[in-house]
């Protein structure tokens, strides 16, 4: 990894007008959480809806693209990205970097938010907490590699992003169970399952196989994007 | 001293020959690459660059092949024509950016010295965004000089800047070639490649079309048949004036009025047309040149 790489995608994400954006959602998702404690007495499956429901399925992954989006779609399209890849620098150092930045913008921006709402509905399960807390963790990540190999591959990788997160695990997902075997979300939701029965979606899929296809796609969207970055090509209009 | 090598190098888009089987050397000094717009020149930066793999022969960097080598980037500093940078950073930030991920032992005063070459101290502390067209120009600039590169390559770099910085920069370049760096530049008007380039490599249709320093390149543009429309008050006896002459090739009556000639020296043409009409005492209407467009100027070049 590098550091300048890092710094600088950083600033991309913190410096534009997305960055509200970023923080609008999670604000949110905190806010939704405080009214309902404050005026009910949440059950198991009120809080499951929102945090689950909102948070882990649309705002986690809906962060992830916007980050995406933010430090590395503009690049690759303006050809601002030449001022990283002239240098003797590894490509994948400069793939790893940015995913980075992007999990990390995730983390910030969505995984922790989610704790934060699942704490304040349900102050006595901890065992609840955690288990949406790690789902959406080791989810982050899958993400965030599923969205820069997207962003290497394609102009319109926000459209295919948007299409993945909401046709493909949204609405596709429920009328085509075998969808499971290929979602991130349902692989999360496996992992945070395992801690603790959160049973809203029936999830018969084995944990080896969820963290085995997580593994997969992080590694393999590192090692693609990388492919992708090392073919670059500077001259678009001569 | 670096020398950056070219051997018959190709590069097609499906059908679409862009670089078709050229081969170059190119030694210190500065080097212009001159061609028409659509000729191929940024592609071939590209492929030089590294940022394009060519679909036949190799470029190689004192030996070593720029495909696939970041390592090259020790040794070779690019400036791209396309404007976008990291405008939400400072310029100092930027070209600071740029020494650290060369991992410049001393990248600040790196920075600095870069930013002090092309004078942007003034401006380092403002971001790219309020920077002009000329300014982004010299930041890139810095960014490309702060490992102070042996080979340098710059893609239409006087695109966009004012005469000023356009003698500033063409100052710039030439220090560098005489200091012993490989300063190669492309640009589609003559008059800037030969105030800064000992050595022209021209361009056209993806093809290397001439070689040479820049009096043979201008003396091959300059030398060759020149067409014009003449309007005289007496086009005959204008035709057979002009025909006594050696500078002239061909003189025709255009149908609807008027002379077409073709003149071999442009320079005798020049001298000898007024005073012939002064001294016939037939009046000059109009004299305008037909092909004295870029284009045909390299397709004259091409034909040779």
């Amino acid at each position: 990894m590098n550091a300048t790489v890092m710094q600088i995608a950083w600033r991309t994400v913190a410096g534009r007008r997305r960055g509200l954006v970023l923080l609008a959602l999670p604000v949110l998702l905190i806010a939704l959480a405080v009214v309902v404690g404050a005026l009910t007495d949440p059950s198991v499956d009120t809080t499951l809806a929102i945090v689950e429901g909102l948070g882990v399925v649309v705002i986690l992954p809906l962060v992830a693209l916007i980050a995406t989006s933010s430090v590395i779609v503009p690049e690759l399209e303006d050809g601002s990205i030449t001022y990283l890849l002239a240098k003797p620098i590894r490509r994948s150092a400069i793939v790893l970097s940015k995913v980075t930045v992007v999990a990390l913008v995730t983390i910030i921006c969505g995984v922790i938010p989610i704790a934060v709402a699942a704490y304040i509905l349900e102050p006595n399960e901890p065992r609840l907490v955690l288990a949406l807390t790690v789902g959406a963790f080791v989810m982050a990540l899958g993400y965030s590699a599923l969205f820069m190999a997207l962003a290497s591959t394609t102009k319109h990788a926000i459209i295919a992003g948007i299409a993945y997160i909401f046709l493909w695990e949204g609405l596709l997902a429920q009328y085509m169970p075998g969808i499971r075997w290929l979602s991130i979300q349902r692989w999360g939701l496996k992992v945070a399952d395992t801690i603790r029965d959160i049973s809203t979606k029936a999830n018969d899929l084995p944990l080896w196989y969820a963290l085995l296809a997580m593994a997969v796609v992080v590694v393999g969207g590192v090692a693609w994007a990388t492919r992708r970055l090392a073919r670059y090509n500077l001259s678009g209009e001569d | 001293m670096s020398t950056l090598v070219l051997d018959r190098v190709s590069r097609w888009y499906g059908d679409v020959v862009a670089v078709n089987d050229v081969t170059m050397r190119f030694e210190p000094g500065v080097t212009g690459l001159l061609g028409p717009n659509g000729a191929g020149k940024s592609t071939l930066l590209s492929l030089m660059a590294g940022f394009l793999q060519p679909s036949a022969g190799e470029v190689a960097l004192d030996g070593q092949s720029v495909w696939g080598h970041p390592e090259v980037y020790r040794t070779l500093g690019l400036v791209p024509e396309r404007e976008a940078v990291y405008e939400q950073l400072t310029g100092w930030d930027f070209v600071l950016a740029n020494a650290q991920l060369h991992k410049l032992p001393n990248p600040r005063a790196a920075a600095q010295h870069a930013l002090d070459i092309v004078e942007m101290t003034p401006a380092q502390g403002r971001t790219i965004k309020t920077y002009s067209k000329g300014m982004r120009q010299r930041v890139k600039m810095a960014s490309a000089l702060v490992h102070e590169p042996a080979v340098l390559l710059l893609d239409e770099p006087f695109n966009g800047m004012d005469p000023r910085q356009r003698l500033h920069l063409m100052e710039l370049l030439h220090t560098f070639g005489a200091d012993g760096r490989t300063v190669i530049f492309s640009s589609h008007i003559l008059e800037e490649v030969e105030q800064v380039a000992r050595q022209v490599e021209v361009i056209v249709a993806g093809r290397h079309a001439a070689s040479g320093d820049f009096g043979a390149i201008r003396r091959l543009m300059v030398d060759r048949p020149n067409r014009y429309v003449l309007h005289t008050s007496d086009d005959r006896a204008m035709a057979a004036l002009l025909m006594r002459d050696e500078a002239i090739r061909a003189v025709s009556l255009r149908p609807d009025g008027g002379l077409d000639v073709e003149a071999t020296d442009f320079g005798r043409f020049a001298q000898h047309l007024p005073r012939v009409a002064r001294e016939a005492g037939i009046r000059l209407r109009d004299v305008s040149p037909t092909d004295e467009s870029l284009e045909s100027v390299f397709a004259y070049l091409v034909a040779s």
